[in-house]
């Protein structure tokens, strides 16, 4: 009889280490039966070669962290700027549609700390990731030339040098006028 | 007479060897353990840099413990020590990652920007808690491009940063904060992580779900309404 209770006694301790689990039903129920991609990875690349080709982008509509409407893994949308030639022919035609995803964004900040947008992961005419280098990193206007040396200037009055504290960085916006250059290299993801 | 000699001669002999050989062997062997630590960190940290196509130039430095007179090498040098306090933790090459990553993030930030790069990096130090959350999420990047899981961003994040009370009135986040911040972030931009979750049994993990219900929540609410704001967590 005393075997009948160990074995159930193990039956339901194992049974609670399993119960013990806890997940995040929330996330998995919103993710249930969505089609998801895995990200793209760069792992077979060959850097030999130096041949690389400029791709002129502008974007279709401004972005900008002054408005809250920028998050992160947002999709923007650009325009080929100017044709581009590979081996003499036509290899991306000018107004062709581009689009980036804003990796992430850092607030302007105290001391004079501009805002900053980074862009990649560029989709471009099925040019696969691992021929592209294309992260753009776009700051906002930088106060830090001005607010550190009133800082240090002011450091010796207990108190003084904090109030640049109060000067904040530039917001940082992507205009359509801005041309943005990422480049193609035909030639990085051939292995040896 | 002579026999006694010759023995007790043969026996100093075979002692004394017998201690040199153990000192060489004390010696030697924390040495040999130390470069293949260090080749194992280099692998890892080139693998992430090659990967992420990072063209400035970075090395990485294994290192027992703390120099206090060392400060920010990464920021300075471009020299990424991974002292013993920070990957004692790391229970795997993806933990490893987590790691390099943000510091490979910081180094590269350190090599743009005005006068080489000095004023970036004054900003990074003037701006430190900003700059954590930014470091968190492109680390996580970094990680995904190298083939990486980045919940282990979450997991070595979990097991080597203390708790404070508040963040407030100090230079860095609730841990709290950064890794509710970093679950979000891979939910948004890496939702197949979390769809096949690899890290579900993992202990740290688990710790991680269990400790962080009430930010967790205010995540949910959030892609309930569709809202994208920014969540403030705590």
């Amino acid at each position: 009889m005393n075997k009948i209770y160990l074995l159930l006694l193990i039956f339901f301790f194992s049974i609670t280490s399993v119960i013990a689990i806890e997940r995040d039903t929330f996330i998995e129920e919103s993710l249930q039966g969505k089609v998801l991609s895995k990200p793209q990875t760069n792992i077979n690349y060959n850097y030999e070669s130096l041949a690389k080709i400029p791709i002129k982008l502008n974007i279709t509509e401004t972005i900008s962290t002054k408005k809250d409407d920028i998050y992160d893994g947002q999709i923007v949308k650009f325009k080929v700027k100017e044709n581009v030639f590979l081996n003499n022919q036509l290899f991306i035609k000018q107004g062709t549609i581009a689009t980036a995803r804003v990796e992430t964004t850092v607030d302007r900040g105290m001391n004079g700390l501009p805002a900053t947008i980074i862009l990649d992961n560029f989709q471009i005419n099925n040019i696969p990731q691992e021929k592209l280098k294309c992260t753009i990193i776009h700051k906002g206007l930088n106060l830090a030339l001005l607010v550190f040396p009133i800082k240090w200037i002011l450091t010796p009055i207990p108190g003084a040098g904090t109030c640049t504290n109060l000067i904040l960085g530039g917001h940082a916006n992507i205009k359509q006028k801005k041309t943005l250059t990422i480049y193609y290299y035909p030639h990085w993801a051939e292995k040896v | 007479m002579k026999k006694i000699f010759v023995l007790l001669f043969v026996f100093i002999l075979f002692v004394c060897n017998g201690t040199f050989a153990k000192e060489e062997n004390t010696t030697k062997t924390p040495l040999i353990e130390d470069i293949r630590l260090q080749n194992h960190i280099d692998e890892v940290g080139f693998k992430i840099l090659n990967a992420n196509k990072i063209d400035v130039r970075m090395v990485f430095v294994y290192d027992k413990e703390t120099n206090i007179l060392n400060i920010e090498p990464t920021l300075r040098k471009r020299q990424i020590v991974a002292y013993d306090k920070f990957i004692k933790t790391a229970s795997s090459d993806a933990e490893l990652a987590a790691f390099l990553s943000r510091e490979i993030c910081k180094g590269a930030e350190s090599h743009t920007g005005m006068f080489k790069g000095f004023l970036n990096s004054l900003q990074i130090k003037a701006a430190p808690k900003k700059y954590e959350l930014f470091l968190d999420k492109r680390g996580v990047d970094f990680m995904v491009t190298a083939g990486y899981n980045p919940l282990a961003m979450i997991t070595y994040i979990n097991k080597t940063y203390p708790q404070k009370r508040q963040d407030k009135i100090t230079r860095s986040n609730l841990t709290s904060k950064r890794l509710a911040n970093i679950y979000e972030y891979i939910y948004t931009k890496y939702p197949i992580y979390l769809q096949n979750n690899e890290y579900i049994e993992n202990y740290y993990y688990q710790n991680f779900l269990l400790t962080s219900q009430e930010n967790r929540k205010k995540l949910h609410d959030k892609i309930k309404s569709g809202s994208k704001k920014k969540v403030k967590y705590e």
